[in-house]
């Protein structure tokens, strides 16, 4: 079996990204072509060790490459408050037998997608390899059927800081320069794992019984992140923005309610560092807007948001995926 | 943080509309006067924002003329922000600001004083928890105000504003609203002032969209008062309506006299608000910490919910008794 649509994830491999990763090596409808890693949630070099683990688990050959070790312009600071020291809870998962390719991440980003017109992109941590992709070779956006970028905080609060998503906020440079590219970006910001699309302590259990080593792995890596959320914001349950969004990539017909809108990252230093703008209301052509907004405009792509989500239809690929 | 002790049956409230007259900051002044045994208005002060403050000046007495109510004394402050060239909005609400019905020019005339002047001595003259300020328009007198009495913050029982945004985006740039985008150093000055702050952004403006069939209840009524603001908020909500595909333009600024008349309206939650200042892209951005995951403590209390319905009604049926 050799599934049409071919896929590429770069992530920060912490305990969401996991399950993201389970949830795309176990589908039937994709072939992952490469997992690349990018520093963010943890080192870089923990990362590959994350998501080499997570490939081992699921019995997958899935080249993976380490990428970006720090962002663009700034130093790395990690989210091992949220995911633990070692991004996975600090169980002591560790791959067997698998290592990482040598080539860098980001030239693996740039090789595949110039191999494989159509291919599908996924990323679920800071932007930084996907920028430096695009800043060798910009006219790979011509061969990308579909981006989903789990990132950003789309006309709502953020989870790193009141105005920002962590994934924009650590790269800002970097989510910016991915946003005025022509990658046709579909936006999957926090807040779709929010509210009821929080996996619940009931749903957690409904999990656990499956029996599987997947769901074991998914219930146990996230066991300090669901603390973290729940000081964070007096939610019980585990919040998994990048399943969600893996989701979206897979089942497209997930998103429910999605418009297309200018929009831009804030890169200044401040109170609103990494702020993903949207142009919701439609009034960035007016002559006081041209000034921050030029360039934006000038590169002419609008991108989709994703604002509501189908989330029955969420847990249960979810729960497919761990089986 | 406490919310601002309300006016209820036994307390009638001390108020100072601080306001940039378009329609709807009329509405809310003049919803307030028609409400003498829950508040008394103690003056209108204006200030630059929809349109220049010469106009927003004559546009305050206008309102109080068409009410008969030329006796509450109108006082203009600031022409423009603390720091900032003025940025103003007649591609809302036309080149005076109250485009759509000629109401007659005002014959009182402005009162000497320089509206943050008088702030500050309307309010110290008073007891503590006094004075509640109403503010209607970018914030640049009540900053002003403050920079001269420190104590006036703490003084005032309460400031209810209406201005800034959350899950909206903005309405003026993607990430500002106007009162905060014309003047966020006054807005950041406010926020930060230790005042009681209840802010009414436009999360909740949005809820309230002047319909067609809202707007009819002004036109039957047949009133002076009910006529012209029919004609003043149907030309308003043009913009909406063509812009947005709304079924109407937002009622925004008369959510803060329904807010001290009727509190249970609205919804919120007691939170920090921060006034972005410097990043050209999200100038005037209310950045509000929802979650608490800054660990700046709260400042003010942000409603997100209204009972559109019930607010309409209110409104409509004090400015009705005008």
């Amino acid at each position: 079996m050799n599934p049409s649509r071919k896929i590429l994830i770069d992530t920060d491999t912490a305990s969401d990204d996991a399950i993201a990763l389970i949830m795309a090596l176990r589908s039937p409808d994709v072939s992952v072509l490469a997992i690349t890693v990018v520093a963010g949630n943890v080192s870089a070099e923990q990362g590959t060790r994350n998501a080499l683990f997570t490939a081992e688990l699921c019995g997958s050959a899935v080249p993976v490459f380490t990428g970006a070790a720090s962002p663009l312009e700034r130093p790395l600071e990690d989210a091992s408050w949220f995911h633990g020291q070692d991004g996975l809870g600090d169980h002591g998962y560790q791959p067997a037998a698998r290592v990482a390719e040598d080539e860098s991440g980001v030239d693996a980003i740039v090789r595949i997608i110039q191999a494989n017109p159509g291919i599908e992109l996924i990323t679920l941590g800071p932007l930084t390899n996907l920028a430096l992709a695009l800043r060798q070779s910009p006219q790979l956006s011509a061969n990308v059927s579909r981006c989903v970028v789990m990132g950003g905080a789309p006309c709502c609060e953020g989870n790193v800081t009141p105005a920002a998503e962590y994934n924009f906020w650590v790269d800002p440079e970097a989510a910016r320069a991915v946003l005025r590219s022509q990658l046709p970006i579909e936006l999957v910001g926090w807040q779709l794992s929010r509210g009821a699309a929080v996996v619940n302590a009931q749903e957690m259990e409904n999990i656990l019984a499956l029996g599987t080593r997947f769901a074991e792995f998914a219930i146990r890596s996230n066991d300090t992140a669901a603390r973290a959320y729940q000081i964070q914001t007096g939610q019980e349950g585990i919040a998994l923005p990048d399943p969600t969004a893996m989701a979206i990539l897979l089942h497209p017909a997930l998103a429910l309610v999605a418009s297309d809108h200018s929009m831009d990252v804030q890169v200044d230093d401040g109170i609103t560092r990494g702020m993903s703008v949207v142009d919701k209301l439609g009034v960035v052509h007016d002559a006081r807007n041209r000034a921050a907004w030029s360039d934006v405009l000038e590169q002419g792509r609008k991108h989709t948001v994703i604002w509501e989500m189908d989330i029955p239809g969420w847990k249960q690929s979810l729960l497919q995926a761990l089986r | 943080m406490e919310a601002i002790p309300l006016a209820g049956a036994a307390l009638r409230r001390q108020v100072i509309f601080d306001s940039d007259p378009s329609p709807d900051d009329a509405v809310a002044f003049l919803a307030a006067l028609a409400s003498p045994e829950e508040f008394d208005v103690l003056a209108i002060t204006t200030v630059a924002g929809n349109v220049p403050v010469e106009l927003t000046s004559r546009n305050a007495r206008k309102a109080l003329q068409l009410a008969k109510r030329s006796d509450i004394p109108v006082y203009a402050g600031a022409a423009a922000p603390l720091v900032r060239p003025l940025v103003t909005a007649e591609h809302v609400h036309g080149r005076t600001g109250f485009d759509g019905y000629d109401l007659p020019e005002p014959e009182t005339p402005l009162q000497p004083g320089f509206a943050p002047d008088v702030i500050v001595e309307l309010v110290m003259s008073r007891p503590a928890n006094a004075v509640v300020l109403c503010c209607t328009a970018p914030l640049t007198n009540v900053a002003l105000a403050m920079a001269q009495e420190p104590r006036l913050a703490k003084h005032l029982a309460g400031i209810v504003l209406m201005g800034g945004a959350m899950s909206e985006g903005g309405n003026i740039t993607p990430a500002a609203e106007f009162n905060f985008y014309v003047d966020p150093e006054a807005a950041a000055q406010v926020f930060s002032s230790g005042a009681a702050i209840t802010m009414i952004p436009l999360d909740c403006t949005h809820q309230a969209l002047i319909t067609d069939e809202r707007l009819a209840t002004l036109r039957a009524a047949g009133t002076p008062v009910g006529t012209a603001f029919y004609h003043l908020l149907e030309w308003n909500k043009r913009f909406d309506r063509a812009k947005y595909g709304w079924a109407g333009g937002p009622l925004h600024d008369p959510t803060v006299t329904a807010y001290l008349l009727s509190p249970e309206l609205f919804t919120g939650r007691t939170v920090r608000v921060d006034i972005e200042c410097l990043s050209p892209l999200t100038s005037g951005a209310s950045v509000i910490d929802w979650w608490s995951v800054s660990d700046r403590p709260a400042n003010a209390l942000v409603l997100r919910g209204i009972d559109a319905e019930g607010y309409f009604r209110l409104i409509f049926e004090r400015l009705l008794r005008l």
